[in-house]
């Protein structure tokens, strides 16, 4: 009986005193441990920097670790020996408080990441608001050298097209040049022409009025001539004009008192001054031709106061200037016609002279 | 010896009572421990799980330590436990949310210090090399 007792005793003391051994609290660790949770709660209080949004949480990690120090105190034994079935508790209080310290420290360092992100975030968008710039300008850049290539092959075209219009304008110069010598050489020919022409025609002019003039004078004459043949008297043209031979008794008779206008005299005198007053230019010369006999009736003499009577008739009928009629007397000239005649030679004749001679 | 014998007895008593005290972890720790454990198991395979690989194992092996404390039928150490792997989920969480941010960061800061180089090289005319 007393072995059985020695020995359960013995196996309690064991169990009773083994269990301190192995699960013998560590004093210094278990305040290592409460000491390091003080630690992390000031490091947490700073990091949180007072902000209201962590402070349950920390007031929570505080409590745990108020726990924890609470118990370490309770179980403070009086030979200053933490009490082996603290630690457990202490430990759990410490590591609660411990975690609930970095639960807020994860995140306050996401809320930091957070906060750091939408500053990068800012700072890319403005980063790519600058590259966008340059971005723009390069496609902008882009866009000119595309339209400069454009321009340029357009400017090529236009170059060219510039270089073949430069040469055709070359040839065109020169063909203008050419032209224009031409055009000069021309002018000078021309010119010479004119100058030829305006001679020729300066020339032709003269003669060409000169013709005129003279086909005015031939036609005046030939009506002249015309209209003394309308007299119906024998005519005789020579180049200083025509005399028309007149009988003298269609003007004259020989009477007592010397000679006497005949019937019918009238009539002649005012044919012939009808001519004298058609054609102005020329003048008169009357002569009166006597013919045998008696001699008194036909000299000189007789003849002259014939003349006399005839071209006071004359004047009488046409408006003839005196000093452009002659009148004489002739005598008893040659006569004109053959003696068998007879009283044919007793004429007068009226010469009609140009003043100034167009025969 | 009589008093030794039955202090003996006593002593043994004590022990083996709370050697099988596990036994008596209650139903409600023993639940709380269930669905702390399947939210630990999800959270292993979500996103946390990802970007907190190493509080998540850690929580796994405070998962075994709750499952022997109710094993041994400690509910008090059980509970704690189950209060730890709760509170370690809260920082999984916590952890994952500030690994994300901070790989978000890293990603902008990289983005950023691209751009920056390009215009620096735009800048010091050596074109826009994207």
């Amino acid at each position: 009986m007393k072995k059985i007792t020695l020995t359960l005793f013995t196996l309690f003391f064991c169990m009773v005193c083994i269990s301190p051994i192995t699960q013998a609290a560590d004093n210094a660790n278990v305040l290592l441990a409460i000491e390091n949770t003080k630690t992390n709660l000031r490091n947490l209080v700073e990091k949180s920097a007072g902000s209201k949004e962590y402070q349950d949480d920390i007031i929570t990690a505080q409590n745990y670790l108020n726990l924890a120090e609470s118990e370490y105190k309770k179980n403070i034994g009086i030979l200053g020996n933490l009490k082996d079935e603290a630690e457990p508790t202490i430990r759990h209080y410490t590591d609660m408080a411990n975690i609930t310290v970095a639960i807020v420290m994860s995140r306050i360092e996401k809320a930091n990441q957070i906060r750091e992100g939408e500053e990068i975030d800012k700072s890319i968008l403005k980063m790519k608001s600058k590259i966008k710039v340059f971005d723009d300008k390069n496609a902008e850049i882009e866009r000119f050298k595309a339209e400069s290539g454009s321009t340029r092959g357009t400017m090529d075209s236009v170059s060219k097209e510039l270089v073949a219009l430069k040469s055709e304008n070359a040839l065109l110069k020169k063909d203008i040049m050419g032209k224009e010598k031409t055009i000069g050489d021309l002018m000078g020919d021309n010119k010479k022409i004119k100058d030829d022409l305006n001679g020729i025609v300066a020339q032709k002019g003269v003669a060409f009025v000169q013709v005129q003039s003279k086909l005015a004078s031939a036609t005046k004459t030939r009506d002249f001539l015309v209209d003394i043949s309308k007299l119906g008297q024998v005519t005789r043209i020579s180049t200083a004009g025509a005399t028309v031979v007149i009988p003298r008794n269609y003007f004259v008779k020989t009477a007592k008192k010397g000679p006497e206008l005949v019937p019918g005299a009238e009539k002649i005198a005012g044919d012939i001054a009808a001519v004298v007053t058609k054609y102005p230019e020329y003048r008169l010369d009357l002569k009166v031709y006597g013919y045998g006999t008696p001699q008194k009736n036909e000299d000189i003499k007789a003849t002259e106061a014939m003349a006399i009577v005839i071209k006071k008739l004359l004047l009488e009928k046409g408006k003839i200037n005196a000093s452009f009629l002659d009148a004489a007397g002739a005598g008893t000239s040659p006569a004109l016609f053959p003696k068998d005649a007879g009283n044919a030679n007793r004429r007068v004749e009226i010469t009609f002279t140009y003043k100034t001679s167009p025969l | 010896m009589k008093i030794n014998l039955w202090f003996s007895i006593f002593c043994m008593l004590i022990f083996t009572t709370s050697a099988i005290a596990g036994e008596g972890v209650s139903k409600a720790t023993i639940d709380d421990y269930r669905q702390a454990k399947e939210a630990v198991e999800k959270l292993a395979v979500s996103k946390t799980g990802k970007y907190a690989k190493d509080i998540i194992e850690n929580t796994n092996i405070s998962v075994l330590k709750a499952q022997k404390a109710i094993a041994s039928g400690d509910e008090t150490l059980a509970k704690q436990i189950i209060e730890i792997v709760k509170l370690q989920m809260t920082l999984a969480d916590a952890v994952a949310a500030e690994r994300e941010a901070t790989d978000r960061t890293v990603v902008a800061r990289t983005e950023l210090k691209k751009l920056e180089q390009r215009l620096d090289n735009i800048l010091d005319g050596k074109g826009d090399v994207k």
